[in-house]
């Protein structure tokens, strides 16, 4: 015969074998003497985390947090962001959160580096990210196979046909452009963009 | 007596205003536990880049589950804190953190920007104040997340012993933390 009793405190951690929890819940709803005598286990066991000692997080973990419901630096984007790269508003905050996360980004040269991101399913087949690049720093000369979409987040750069790119600019190139984007302003050129077919090539003179 | 605990908790104006859309209500409570969830779950991963993944996902969990939060069944850090529990056991089980890629996570627990909390002290001389074994017990089964069977494989103790052992040390810890008498 189990001893009921001597399980409580084992079943609030949380550790018995399936068939003993399920013998303890039959006992609970059989007995509510046992109910009140289980919370204070939980109880118990809801405390042991504050032995451990207080961490402070990076500063960039509550940014990310901020951007993920809707009161980041970036929120302004949010909507457009959703519908270029189909996925919910929600979706498109958790992702914008990612630009915080250090630990996201991965070095494309010196001056640039790169965050892919899952987008939906209308944009199967592309290449979806975020990139960053620094000031004097150039994306080398490509031409996409498919169309561009350019979602410009913060700063402004130049491309090599000689168009100017700015914050809050949404900019579509069709299949088979191709061209380089070089950083001329004070701060980080930041962009998210949906491109198929990326190729690097050389630029001619 | 819980009911009394959860009236005295003054997190839970907080949560309330975030189930009703209050951005400020969730920074508040995460400048007021983020420290003590990230303790928490550097404890479990071992790993401060996963960790502090983590504490972003628990934070943003409870800000769409602030709706859901019942004053009447503990505290508002005891619920972080069972998400993030439950969230570190599932990672720390999964192959994504290597055994060896933590060393780092807990160095930052050791050094000197890790502080105390109010309860800390409490709960640390509770868990002191067992037997070695118990303690032990206790550790593999609320850091690690092992079962008794769990337990007893890896300290080769018969299971028996090993839920004999979490019994006693549950019964003492309740008694010692003010949640009831010892065996009523």
């Amino acid at each position: 015969m189990i001893d009921l009793e001597e399980l409580l405190p084992l079943y609030a951690l949380g550790v018995l074998a399936p068939e003993e929890a399920t013998a303890v819940e039959r006992a609970l709803a059989q007995e509510p003497r046992l109910v009140s005598k289980l919370a204070q286990y939980q109880a118990t066991a809801g405390e042991l985390f504050s032995a451990e000692l207080r961490v402070a997080p990076s500063l960039d973990v509550k940014a990310r947090l901020m951007s993920s419901i809707g009161a980041g630096r970036f929120e302004r984007f949010a909507a457009r962001f959703a519908k270029v790269f189909d996925v919910t508003l929600d979706g498109a905050r958790e992702l914008l959160a990612w630009i915080d996360n250090p630990g996201k980004w991965e070095p494309m040269n010196a001056l640039s580096k790169v965050i892919h991101f899952p987008a939906g399913p209308a944009c199967a087949g592309a290449d979806t990210g975020f990139v960053s690049i620094a000031p004097g720093g150039t994306f080398p000369y490509h031409r996409h196979g498919g169309d561009e979409v350019t979602l410009v987040l913060a700063g402004s750069a130049v491309d090599s046909t000689g168009k100017v790119l700015r914050e809050g600019d949404q900019i579509e190139e069709l299949p088979g452009t191709q061209h380089d984007l070089t950083n001329t302003g004070q701060e980080d050129f930041l962009y998210a963009s949906r491109v198929y077919g990326l190729d690097y090539i050389t630029k001619p003179e | 007596m819980e009911q009394a605990v959860a009236a005295a908790d003054p997190d839970v104006d907080l949560v309330r205003a975030m189930a009703a859309g209050n951005q400020n209500a969730l920074a508040e409570l995460y400048e007021r536990h983020a420290d003590l969830m990230l303790g928490l779950a550097l404890r479990i991963v071992r790993n401060r880049r996963e960790a502090e993944d983590l504490l972003h996902d628990v934070f943003l969990e409870a800000w769409r589950a602030a709706k859901d939060f019942d004053p009447n069944r503990g505290r508002v850090r005891t619920w972080l804190a069972i998400r993030m529990r439950s969230r570190a056991l599932d990672l720390q089980k999964s192959a994504r953190v290597s055994r060896n890629a933590g060393d780092s996570g807990l160095d930052r627990l050791e050094d000197q920007e890790a502080r105390t909390s109010p309860d800390h002290g409490k709960v640390r001389a509770a868990l002191g104040g067992l037997p070695a074994d118990q303690r032990q017990a206790i550790e593999l089964a609320y850091f690690e997340g092992l079962s008794c069977s769990e337990i007893s494989e890896r300290i080769s103790v018969p299971i028996g012993t090993v839920k004999s052992r979490l019994a006693a040390a549950m019964s003492k810890l309740r008694t010692t933390l003010g949640y009831g008498k010892e065996a009523a």
